[in-house]
């Protein structure tokens, strides 16, 4: 059945195909766009629900770019789980850049409040915790299918070298 | 024409022992690990294993070659974009011609909704191997093309595919019993076309 003569115009086709769904910079590119965007999304609604004195004008500037911050959060989040899937190396690497990006969130609310209310902890600061646990998770649940991948690979090896 | 033992009591691919099918589904299973690790090699890799297995079934089911590659490349990216989520590798032989039955399904449906063409009757690409099996290959694959899809598909997954009853049944989304029961149906009909040629 593998041993039949090959296509060669088709197999050109299907490695294509696998080029573009698989590149690397496009699927980096989704993964730090949706990064980016949750990040905007975030800071806005905390500005929207922390400060009270926001001007109406700005107010409603602040909520049509909340909104489009959260199309672009859906719009990656459809990419990396349909056209650009995130297979297990890379959710590993995805999952890297996600603490990285909460962490660096965290220490600018940090340093933001220490500058303005000379305060370590505001709700901003609580809100970058919470990513940063959202994304610790994230990244120990992509390790762990790794690994429980990477057995699986090595079982199926020994296996086919033992016949 | 029995190129396959009778599927009532058969459940294994012919001409594969018990051992040789375990080494074809691990060797299966062990792409399919490796392409969800995201592998770029495992992916050329299992091209060069399915894609011309995958081609000649779906010339087989439509029975029109100029639109198989098309449909190949539709099924692959269904495959690409499914592969992560696969949870049991072994049965990844069983997913693969799931993802392809629904894509020839979903076309031959477009196809009957249109207006029908004459299909290329001619068009299986030729086969190299044993010599007494690729005659008995060519007779069932001439008879094929003259039985309605449902019956076509069922018969080249199990004869030609190498498929077992179990893997049909999950390719389907069917019982064994129903699948069991259409096979004999489809087996029936095929003989019926052979002997009524041979009597012409």
């Amino acid at each position: 059945m593998t041993d039949s003569p090959t296509r060669p115009a088709l197999e050109a086709a299907l490695a294509q195909l696998t080029e573009q769904a698989l590149s690397r910079g496009e699927v980096a590119g989704h993964v730090a766009l949706t990064l980016f965007a949750a990040a905007m999304a975030v800071l806005l609604g905390l500005l929207l629900t922390t400060e009270p004195g926001i001007p109406m004008r700005t107010n409603i500037a602040f909520w049509a770019m909340l909104a489009i911050a959260i199309s672009w959060v859906a719009y990656g989040l459809r990419v990396l789980s349909r056209r650009r899937p995130l297979l297990a190396n890379r959710e590993v690497v995805a999952g890297r850049m996600a603490l990285l990006f909460s962490a660096a969130f965290t220490v600018s609310t940090m340093a933001v409040g220490w500058v303005n209310a000379g305060i370590f902890i505001t709700p901003a600061t609580w809100l970058g915790a919470t990513m940063v646990a959202v994304a610790v998770g994230n990244l120990a649940r992509a390790m762990w299918r790794r690994s429980r991948l990477q057995s699986l690979r090595e079982r199926l090896e020994r296996e086919l070298a033992a016949r | 024409m029995d190129t396959r033992t009778d599927p009532a009591h058969a459940d294994t691919p012919p001409h594969l022992g018990d051992d040789a099918l375990d080494n074809h589904t691990r060797a299966d299973a062990l792409l399919a690990v490796r392409c969800q690790l995201g592998e770029r090699a495992a992916f050329d890799d299992l091209i060069r294993r399915w894609a011309q297995p995958l081609r000649r079934h779906v010339v087989r089911v439509t029975g029109n070659s100029d639109a198989a590659d098309e449909l190949v490349q539709d099924i692959w990216l269904k495959v690409l974009q499914g592969i992560g989520r696969l949870q049991e590798p072994a049965k990844f032989r069983a997913w693969l011609f799931g993802i392809a039955h629904r894509r020839v399904m979903d076309r031959l449906r477009e196809r009957y909704a249109a207006p029908t063409h004459d299909t290329e009757l001619d068009s299986i690409p030729g086969e190299t191997i044993d010599l007494d099996l690729a005659l008995d290959m060519r007779e069932l694959e001439r008879g094929l093309q003259r039985l309605p899809p449902v019956e076509r598909e069922v018969l080249s997954l199990f004869y030609l595919d190498e498929l077992s009853l179990a893997e049909i049944a999950q390719v389907l989304a069917l019982p064994t019993g129903t699948v069991k029961s259409r096979l004999f149906r489809a087996r029936n009909l095929l003989r019926h076309q052979l002997t009524g040629e041979s009597h012409d």
